[in-house]
């Protein structure tokens, strides 16, 4: 626990830092009462403290059984994890050029094929399932208004 | 007896084929757009009224309540079995129904949160009919200095709804609430960090960093690893909760109830608030605290009855008020107005027959919905047996089309990106989401509601002290706050004893 | 031999329908569905107006084609007035406009720019009123004022948002009658009137058509008109300008479209807006509502839109709403 609570209780010291130099831009108080810096001063204030106590804390802390094994997997699953965000970047970079349908047909035969390594014909298949499932529900069914691209679906 | 009466002539009224087939419709729609995280019920209601510009306002106004608190019954589905919040109110549910899904036990928590649905809906529509006058009478004495300290007891759920740590839970929520300040606030209009992006005047939206920090996060921790072909076991005699369990949850569901009736009726508070303070109120009073978070079944069915039991508070604001106490009954008051009705204290006078026809159908609607839901929850449980590596792909859709259609815009996809590999971190690093959520919902009406009572009494400070109820929630937050630090203190003295020995 | 004659018939038959069917949707715009873009999320006043009047379009057979209403909230109504901007050219994008649009387009944040606007009409005014609850010892806006003279900032006022409409329509009093107001913001019409029938605070602004039942039901008090004439609903309320005070406010409904809307469209849309305003379904729909019908074409819209933005901006400018320290 100990290498990761003081990463997190510097980030909440970042945070808090920020909060406080951006909560200069804005009128501490109002006529009778509290501005629109007010806030984000004190839970910069507040931030600081709880951040500075954890930090101090965990300093204190010996390393326990749970530090020995790494928080974080191998470089290969967070290869994976990071895949996985690229391609959903991707979804959302083409959906309105390319439609909604034809989108998830694409993001579903990739995931499938690319990450799960299942054939190409197999991927397709699914691909195609999850797209038409997609079609029926939310835009035939539910009428969301998701959008339409090329070939009008 | 007149209020028998009444309600005969109400459930005359209800009682025909055609109010009944409207309940039904309304019911129905209202579970599938509570099921899909981010179709809201007040988006549903929106854009049904077309539909029932022909009709009276009765069945129309039957159908729109059904979708309401039919929308409320599904929102747990998606929480309980996928980690995804449906509605706002339902990430209460998500801390042990998911954890109680893991376990195989995904058709116990959806029968429980069922079941408790119910207890809820007509305990609340009874409670409506009796004392709908008077509570709103009360209702209005709130102001917003006891808005404030409201809502600091509130935040007190914070350690409550936390995992082990408590400076880590603290931390979340104080970055929950200064996520909360994103936006055109309210004392000036001044845009806080908002960098010249549009998007960004209105805030982050509540539900599309909850489906990022707990939807996405929990798919991206599951697929670290290619997935082996290893679904959940579920047991065929698991797809319902014994009766064993249900008796478990008895109290648990009485007190959600009670929780949810009574904070639904005060504007603003809502649903998602007295979901977290019924979890809290479980927790609080529970023999055994650290069952909670680890698939308790009381953990599921107290929000789960509170966030119903809302819709019956938040009608009776309708009702007695005119006033739209959350953003549902907003539209509804709103197609009554095309209706030509007038929504106002005066509606039991002036359209008896609407109020009680509306009321009994609430009745026959939550009836409905426990035989439509009950025979549907071993097909989502058995749903699990889904390969996860069929199941995720499915997920992050369901979220994308969540989140965009929250107002039908890319950016809100991409907050919800971005949420979910920060979701995928704090789960690495233990730190609890739930915090932050709760403080994101909560932090802007703190700040809200002190900068008001501020002004309203021109700056001075004891406000909170001397208005009668205001003090009443201050002390009651500060009890609070002792017993649960002298029991902390007690508990980790006794590790640190035990680490040492 | 007839069986032939009878396919050859059935095929010529088929070929005339389908070049009748291909004439008859080239001739007639609409040729498919048409979006109503509403800058408020689904369920507001905005959002149920547009409803409305599409279903009523629909079902009087006006527009022949399905009218979809789309909500493009966010930004404080920027998001719509982009949307607007990318959708330049389309003939099948209507927009509904009201103050809190002509707000955003004076903030400047948006990429349209009031030049890229093509104006349809002007449908109605929604008129609005200064209220107390029905306890308070204040029974008009005179004796509001009297009072705040001698006690500044003693008198609060619920308003909604910052530079909302209740924000302007009080400031314009605070100014026509130089008095200072106490003016609280409550993020939104359901809090103040809450905090109003409360009797936490003194005064609220709003919308005739929200605060009807209220006053019907005897819980809130109307104490003046911000339109410059009394309503028909209530005749008896004074208007500001009755009690002394030289403070004009009114919220107008219309529709507009983006940059280079086509000629045959806009003649279209006019006609159909007119066609509307005459039909019983909208006249009903202004009755419930309490709206003034305010009926203006595209050139009349285009003039009044930019005197009552002019006007706005003062306001806007003066409550400081997007000064920067």
């Amino acid at each position: 626990m100990k290498k990761g609570d003081i990463t997190f209780s510097v980030i909440g010291l970042g945070l808090s830092l920020w909060l406080i130099l951006e909560s200069q831009k804005f009128d501490y108080a109002s006529k009778f009462g509290i501005g629109p810096g007010f806030f984000p001063f004190w839970l910069g204030i507040i931030l600081a403290a709880f951040s500075l106590f954890r930090f101090i804390i965990s300093l204190k802390q010996k390393y326990d059984a749970e530090d020995l094994k790494p928080r974080l997997p191998g470089w290969g699953s967070l290869g994976r994890i990071g895949l996985i965000m690229l391609i959903m970047a991707g979804f959302a970079l083409v959906m309105n050029g390319l439609g909604f349908i034809l989108t998830v047909f694409l993001f579903v035969s990739i995931i499938l094929f690319i990450l799960e390594g299942d054939s190409i014909l197999k991927s397709i298949f699914y691909g195609v399932m999850f797209s038409a499932a997609v079609f029926l529900v939310f835009r035939y069914w539910l009428e969301v208004d998701l959008p339409r691209g090329l070939l009008g679906i | 007896m007149d209020i028998f009466n009444s309600l005969m002539q109400g459930f005359a009224t209800v009682l025909t084929p055609f109010n009944i087939w409207m309940a039904v419709i309304g019911c129905f729609f209202g579970t599938i757009v509570g099921i899909l995280p981010g179709l809201g019920p007040s988006a549903t209601i929106a854009m049904l009224i077309p539909l029932t510009f022909g009709m009276n306002a009765t069945p129309a106004m039957i159908m729109m309540c059904a979708i309401y608190y039919g929308a409320m019954y599904g929102g747990s589905t998606t929480s309980i079995l996928l980690n995804v919040p449906g509605e706002s109110a339902s990430v209460a549910t998500t801390i042990d129904g998911y954890q109680m899904a893991r376990q195989g036990r995904g058709g116990a928590a959806l029968g429980i949160s069922a079941i408790g649905s119910f207890v809820a809906g007509i305990l609340g529509t009874i409670g409506l009919m009796l004392i709908c006058v008077p509570l709103a009478k009360f209702a209005l004495k709130f102001g917003p200095a006891e808005f404030f300290s409201l809502i600091v007891m509130g935040l007190l759920t914070i350690v409550y709804v936390g995992g082990k740590s408590i400076s880590k839970s603290l931390m979340s929520g104080v970055i929950g609430m200064a996520l909360g300040t994103i936006g055109i606030d309210v004392i000036q209009g001044a845009p806080r960090f908002v960098y010249d992006l549009p998007e960004l005047m209105d805030g982050v939206s509540f539900i599309t960093v909850v489906m990022g920090i707990f939807g996405i996060g929990e798919v991206l921790v599951s697929a670290e690893e290619r997935m082996k072909i290893t679904p959940i076991h579920v047991k065929f005699k698991d797809l319902w909760p014994t009766v064993a369990e249900v008796w478990q949850s008895k109290w648990a569901i009485l007190r959600g109830t009670a929780i949810g009736f009574f904070m639904g009726a005060l504007p603003g508070a809502g649903a998602t608030i007295s979901s977290f303070v019924a979890y809290a109120v479980e927790k609080g009073v529970a023999k055994n605290p650290e069952r909670f978070g680890k698939g308790a079944i009381e953990g599921v069915a107290a929000p789960e009855s509170a966030n119903n039991a809302c819709t019956s508070g938040a009608m009776v604001h309708l009702l007695a008020l005119g006033i739209p106490g959350s953003g549902a009954t907003a539209v509804m008051l709103g197609a009554l107005m095309l209706y030509g009705l007038k929504p106002g204290p005066m509606m039991f006078h002036t359209n008896p027959d609407f109020v009680w026809a509306l009321i009994a159908s609430m009745f026959v609607g939550n009836v409905i919905l426990i035989v439509m839901n009950l025979p549907m929850i071993p097909f989502f449980a058995m749903g699990l047996r889904i390969p996860y590596r069929y199941l995720y792909p499915g997920i992050l859709l369901i979220c994308i089309i969540g989140a965009y259609s929250l107002s039908s815009s890319i950016y809100d996809v991409w907050v919800m990106l971005i949420f979910g590999v920060i979701g995928y971190f704090m789960k690495k690093f233990d730190i609890p989401g739930a915090p932050m959520g709760i403080a994101l919902i909560l932090g802007p009406m703190l700040e809200y509601n002190l900068y008001r009572a501020l002004a309203l009494s021109r700056g001075d400070l004891t406000v909170f002290f001397t208005r009668p109820i205001s003090a009443t929630l201050l002390a009651i937050a500060a009890i609070m706050t002792i017993l649960f630090s002298s029991k902390t203190i007690r508990v980790k003295r006794k590790m640190l004893e035990e680490v040492e020995e | 031999m007839g069986r032939k004659v009878f396919i050859c018939s059935l095929a010529v038959m088929f070929c005339v329908i389908a070049v009748m069917v291909a004439v008859e949707a080239k001739a007639a715009y609409p040729d498919k569905t048409i979006e109503f873009v509403v800058h408020s999320p689904a369920g507001g006043g905005s959002d149920l107006f547009s409803r409305a009047i599409g279903s009523i379009l629909e079902k009087e057979g006006i527009v022949k084609q399905k009218i979809q209403v789309v909500n493009r909230d966010g930004g404080s109504g920027t998001t719509s007035l982009n949307y607007m901007f990318d959708k330049a050219g389309d003939a099948h994008v209507v927009m509904q406009f009201t103050t809190g649009p002509l707000s955003a387009l004076l903030r400047g944040s948006s990429k349209l720019k009031m030049e890229d606007i093509t104006f349809l009409t002007l449908m109605c005014m929604d008129p609005n009123l200064a209220f107390t609850r029905v306890e308070s010892p204040y029974n008009d806006m005179k004796s509001v004022i009297e009072y705040a003279k001698k006690n500044p900032d003693k008198v609060s006022v619920a308003i909604g948002t910052v530079a909302g409409s209740e924000h302007i329509s009080a400031h314009r009093v605070a100014k026509a009658s130089g008095t200072q107001l106490n003016m609280v913001g409550f993020g939104g019409g359901g809090a103040a009137s809450v905090a109003i029938l409360g009797g936490h605070v003194d005064l609220g602004f709003g919308n005739v058509n929200e605060q009807m039942g209220q006053i019907e039901a005897k819980t809130i008090k109307p104490l003046g008109v911000m339109s410059p004439q009394r309503i028909p609903a209530m005749p008896n309320v004074l208007t500001m300008k009755e009690q002394g005070i030289n403070a004009v406010y009114v919220q107008p409904r219309g529709f507009w479209a983006p940059k280079n809307f086509p000629d045959y469209a806009l003649k279209f849309w006019e006609d159909a807006f007119f066609k509307l305003s005459k039909t019983k379904a909208y006249q009903d729909l202004l009755k419930t509502s309490y709206a003034v019908d305010s009926f203006m074409k595209h050139e009349e819209t285009k003039t009044f839109v930019n005197d009552y933005i002019k006007v706005l901006k003062v306001d806007v400018d003066e409550l400081g709403v997007y000064k920067k320290k």
